[in-house]
């Protein structure tokens, strides 16, 4: 299953940017560690034509692969003429030969129930809240309306409030809505500045779109507890990011300023509301620090963060990358998954023998005290015949004569 | 009897107030010009105030007619504010009033009429 081997590729490269994210944070430009959790999110998606939280529908298509190969490969079978043909005894009953059953292992079964369970959990959540905030009032506030217009976006971005939220956030992607909450001092305006700024950054930056594919990452390699971490350090730098932004905006001088109101805004928190842009969702401890140790950036810090965005995808990216090619064919996964679904214990292949498009494999059965082999990874076995020279000759004649007897009596 | 409104589901129970008893889809058209709503969002909110028993549907339709009044409303949150911050006692939120801005002196002479009118 060459989920698992992403899977295990991408929790390398996580480790690699946890440890610099934890040695470097409050040193480097935030965008820095938004690159490379970018990078992170390619290597955990890309094999998927479709990262889509919908991930059902990949579900079908290694469904269809399987159809497909169980098919395909019951051609060179026939061709080899190595010997006669026959299923090793304790796999005819689980696969049988031409039945090209379709067998999912169950270790496939339970990874499609949790990427399900995790997408339904995202959908259900997400329409909750979205249901919910569509509900709220239009603003009446000059203040709202003249930032719109000193603020246009090629997106329309309507500013709203709502009763039901304790601190403002932003949700959707195409039409974006900032939400205020009901309890918003409107004559604070230095405050108002901020926070409209703040969600203004995380729109222009399809800040959304971008919780969506950490969403469909975390979804496809729920098992991974990596991954999980880097949703959730992924999200936070998010935030960071967006700080940092705002705080380059109104100058430094301001900085102590922002991050009052990010404390006052703490006070009253939200419930979780995934997929949504809040304004103080998460971990404000370190958001306050990083504001307060924000400035700008030196050469060095720049120069270190290239290094960074450049070597660690390059380290660890292309060492994925060359095992990433092999994806389709690599015969040591492949035999593992199989032979374990087949009951023949690993250590038994004794010979892996690679041709351009097909792997076979041998085995020594000690019951019948002959070698068998496999063209199709495991699913169909033969009996291998050893002949001597003279020995495959005088067969070759007797065939020939069946042959033509076949012939003949046609 | 305790019904908490929220601001939303005030919104609709307002057009209704107005508007007396209206069908549904005739809401979704007047909250669609004056909030923006779409009409899955009216729908919605329509529903979450008949469950809280604030909105009554009638047939045919999809008739609602408001149970509660505005004047219902208005007490009910004049009580809970006056239990949630100025600890139970009217007088404290008249207090505070009267400290808020000078009245006007016809307000004065409203005030003092409902006072009379209490005695």
């Amino acid at each position: 299953m060459d989920i698992l081997q992403m899977s295990l590729l991408g929790a390398v490269l996580i480790s690699a940017v946890v440890i610099v994210r934890a040695l470097t944070l409050h040193k480097l430009p935030k965008k820095t560690f938004l690159v490379l959790w970018g990078v992170v999110i390619c290597r955990l998606l890309i094999p998927f034509s479709i990262p889509s939280r919908f991930s059902f529908y990949t579900g079908i298509d290694m469904l269809k692969r399987a159809v497909a190969e169980t098919t395909a490969f019951t051609a060179p079978v026939k061709t080899t003429g190595i010997s006669n043909m026959g299923a090793a005894p304790d796999l005819e009953h689980t696969i049988g030969i031409g039945a090209s059953v379709v067998s999912v292992s169950p270790v496939t079964v339970i990874w499609l129930a949790g990427m399900c369970a995790c997408a339904l959990f995202f959908i259900v959540a997400y329409i909750k809240c979205r249901r919910e905030f569509q509900t709220a009032l239009p603003v009446t506030n000059n203040f709202a309306a003249l930032w719109l217009r000193e603020h246009p976006m090629r997106r329309t971005v309507q500013i709203k409030q709502s009763d039901k939220i304790k601190a403002p956030l932003t949700y959707g992607i195409f039409r974006p809505v900032v939400l205020l909450p009901k309890t918003t001092d409107w004559t604070d305006e230095t405050r108002l500045r901020h926070i409209l700024t703040h969600e203004f950054v995380h729109i222009r930056r399809f800040d959304a779109l971008t919780k969506l594919l950490l969403a469909s990452a975390l979804c496809i390699h729920w098992f991974n507890p990596l991954v999980w971490l880097m949703y959730v350090l992924a999200n936070r730098d998010l935030e960071l990011s967006c700080d940092e932004t705002v705080v380059q905006t109104f100058g430094e001088t301001m900085k102590s300023a922002y991050a009052m109101t990010l404390i006052g805004l703490e006070e009253r928190k939200n419930r979780l509301t995934p997929l949504c842009n809040n304004f103080s969702q998460n971990a404000i401890e370190e958001r306050i620090v990083s504001i307060m140790k924000m400035k700008k950036t030196s050469v060095i810090g720049m120069m270190l963060a290239l290094a960074l965005v450049i070597g660690v995808p390059a380290v660890f990216a292309t060492s994925a990358n060359t095992a990433g090619q092999t994806d389709n064919q690599d015969p040591s996964t492949r035999r593992l998954v199989l032979l374990r679904g087949a009951n023949i214990d690993t250590q038994t292949v004794d010979h892996l023998i690679t041709t351009h498009d097909h792997h076979a494999m041998s085995i020594f059965d000690q019951a019948t005290g002959k070698d068998r082999i496999s063209w199709d990874e495991g699913k169909t076995w033969m009996t291998v015949e050893w002949y001597s020279y003279d020995e495959y000759k005088t067969w070759l004649e007797q065939e020939k004569e069946k042959l033509q007897a076949v012939v003949d009596y046609e | 009897m305790g019904i908490k409104l929220f601001d939303s589901e005030l919104k609709v129970m307002d057009v209704l107030w107005k508007g007396g008893p209206l069908t549904a889809k005739r809401l979704t058209e007047i909250l669609k010009e004056q909030v923006g709503w779409n009409k899955n969002t009216t729908y919605t909110v329509i529903k979450k105030c008949i469950a809280k028993g604030a909105i009554e549907r009638l047939e045919p339709n999809f008739l609602c007619r408001a149970v509660i009044s505005k004047e219902q409303v208005q007490e009910q949150e004049t009580t809970e504010l006056i239990n949630k911050v100025f600890d139970g006692s009217a007088d404290l939120l008249f207090a505070s009033l009267l400290n808020r801005k000078p009245l006007s002196v016809e307000e004065i002479e409203r005030l003092k009429q409902l006072v009379n009118n209490l005695k």
